[in-house]
């Protein structure tokens, strides 16, 4: 236990320092998110309603979109140059490996998240009345973290690669963005954290279920 | 009881789209499996003539 | 042709045929027509009927995906291939006849019920599932992705139909619940339960071809490699 905590701490840092220096995920993620903010306010240009109302489902959809970058950045990192393949022969878990490359990408997610969020608020005058949306968002990312990472480590191993990961992630993410949306819905229209309670535990429900998933399935993904 | 709404359009649109979704996928199957068993049995004369030589 | 497929499934073929065309008599000449809706009601019977294919081979290529990762064994993941493309064809159809009776009965073609949602996304976990087999050469490789691709599919879905269920639905309940919907008749249900059998049968036979198809274009495959290491 104390071997794999050793390995995924000296794995994710690994990840982060070659952010650190490149900036090339997080920096291009926030940037295109932005801009799908701006354009947002063109498409509700008049629907002053919709903004507020539909502010939980636009966010989301705005990090869905652009999380897919650092899915297809986080694999494709350890397939430049064999990286993979040297990680594999490494005396490490392959569990290890996982939970490394699903933090990493969730740091980045939840990164993006903190940003978004008060940004909305900011731009469309839309309250976020509860603080408890920082640990909702975070329930949400880490979900779309453990199973997106698992997706993008299956579609590095194709020919068609980054263009493949949404038609094959977003259906299968879509019940844990049902549930992230919904309960920052609730929150969003000032409801207190008992009467959002049921969509919450169904994230939580889902988010064991998909690192399960992760967990067991990403050894068969990446033997050689 | 009123009378029974005519909706008899609809329903032949059903079912022809049954009929042909149904037909056209048998279609595509044969297709296919006309073509693979041909590639075979030009394999299997391929494999002849190079055990005969 | 004939030599390549078993004479066991022909029966199945035989079988499946006379099914469907008794069930398509018993559709138009033995269950009543609906009062509420008129003739269009008649779709239903072979929509329940796809529908449920639709999913029971989502539930097949998932059992194959498993025993393809238990047992490593490749007929698993051309069985599975082969549930995979069956059960697109047979969801896209209820989906289709499905909208076409909602047209006169709900006035409009679609609506953002669980059920269509659902099965909607169902057909484009298919979709994927297929794109990601085009898209690996190596077979053990293909095999292995594709079977937790298919499993992480047959999680998902339930699961977003889960999600969804809270939403207002005026899709009729037929099975596990009395109220409102259709109020069939013995006659409309004994329909049904036989076009939803022969269907299955259908099913099974359409299984069996397209399963046979798959292993005879893999022994194409190594008899072209074959074929190719002679030349050298």
């Amino acid at each position: 236990m104390k071997l794999f905590l050793h390995d995924l701490i000296a794995l994710i840092k690994k990840d982060l320092s070659i952010e650190k220096h490149t900036r090339e995920i997080f920096l291009v993620m926030l940037i295109f998110a932005l801009s799908i903010l701006f354009i947002l306010n063109f498409a509700l240009d008049t629907e002053v309603k919709a903004r507020s109302s539909g502010a939980a489902g636009l966010i989301w959809v705005i990090l869905v979109i652009s999380g897919q970058l650092s899915l297809n950045q986080i694999m494709n990192l350890e397939k430049q140059g064999n990286m993979l393949e040297a990680l594999l022969a490494a005396p490490i878990s392959r569990t290890a490996i996982y939970f490394s490359k699903a933090i990493t990408c969730f740091l980045g997610m939840y990164g993006m998240a903190l940003v978004i969020f008060p940004l909305y608020s900011i731009f469309y005058n839309t309250p976020l009345n509860s603080a408890h949306i920082l640990w909702i968002s975070a329930l949400g990312c880490w979900g779309y973290a453990a199973l997106g990472v698992l997706i993008s480590a299956m579609t590095i191993q194709t020919r068609m690669r980054d263009i493949l990961l949404p038609i094959l992630f977003f259906p299968v993410i879509i019940p844990l963005i049902v549930a992230a949306v919904k309960s920052t819905g609730a929150i969003f229209q000032g409801e207190t954290i008992g009467t959002a309670m049921p969509w919450i535990s169904q994230l939580i429900a889902f988010n064991v279920i998909f690192t399960a998933i992760g967990m067991i399935s990403f050894e068969y993904i990446v033997e050689e | 009881m009123s009378e029974i709404p005519d909706t008899t359009a609809y329903l032949i649109a059903g079912y022809t789209l049954f009929v042909l979704g149904t037909a056209a996928y048998i279609i595509y199957l044969t297709v296919k499996w006309k073509k693979i068993v041909r590639l075979k049995s030009e394999q299997a004369d391929l494999l002849k003539r190079r055990q005969q030589h | 042709m004939q030599s390549l497929f078993p004479k066991k499934y022909l029966l199945l073929d035989i079988i499946a045929t006379i099914l469907i065309l008794c069930a398509a008599a018993m559709v138009f000449l033995y269950a009543p027509t609906e009062t509420n809706m008129g003739l269009v009601q008649k779709v239903f019977y072979f929509h329940v009927a796809y529908a449920w294919v639709g999913m029971l081979s989502f539930v097949v290529a998932c059992a194959f995906s498993i025993v393809y990762l238990s047992k490593k064994d490749l007929r698993c993941d051309l069985a599975s291939e082969a549930a995979v493309e069956i059960g697109l064809v047979f969801t896209l159809l209820a989906v289709g006849s499905g909208s076409i009776w909602a047209r006169p009965i709900w006035n409009t073609w679609w609506t953002w019920d669980p059920r269509l949602t659902t099965t909607t996304i169902m057909a484009l976990v298919y979709i994927g599932s297929m794109f990601l087999r085009k898209s690996i050469d190596d077979p053990n490789k293909r095999g292995r992705i594709l079977s937790i691709y298919c499993i992480i599919g047959c999680a998902s879905v339930p699961l977003t139909f889960f999600s969804i269920r809270g939403y207002r639905s005026i899709h009729p309940v037929v099975i596990g619940g009395a109220s409102s919907g259709m109020n069939m008749t013995p006659e409309m249900l004994q329909t049904l339960i036989f076009s939803v059998i022969a269907f299955t049968a259908f099913y099974l036979a359409l299984l069996a071809h397209r399963y046979t198809y798959a292993k005879v274009r893999e022994d194409v495959e190594i008899t072209k490699l074959e074929l190719e290491d002679m030349d050298e």
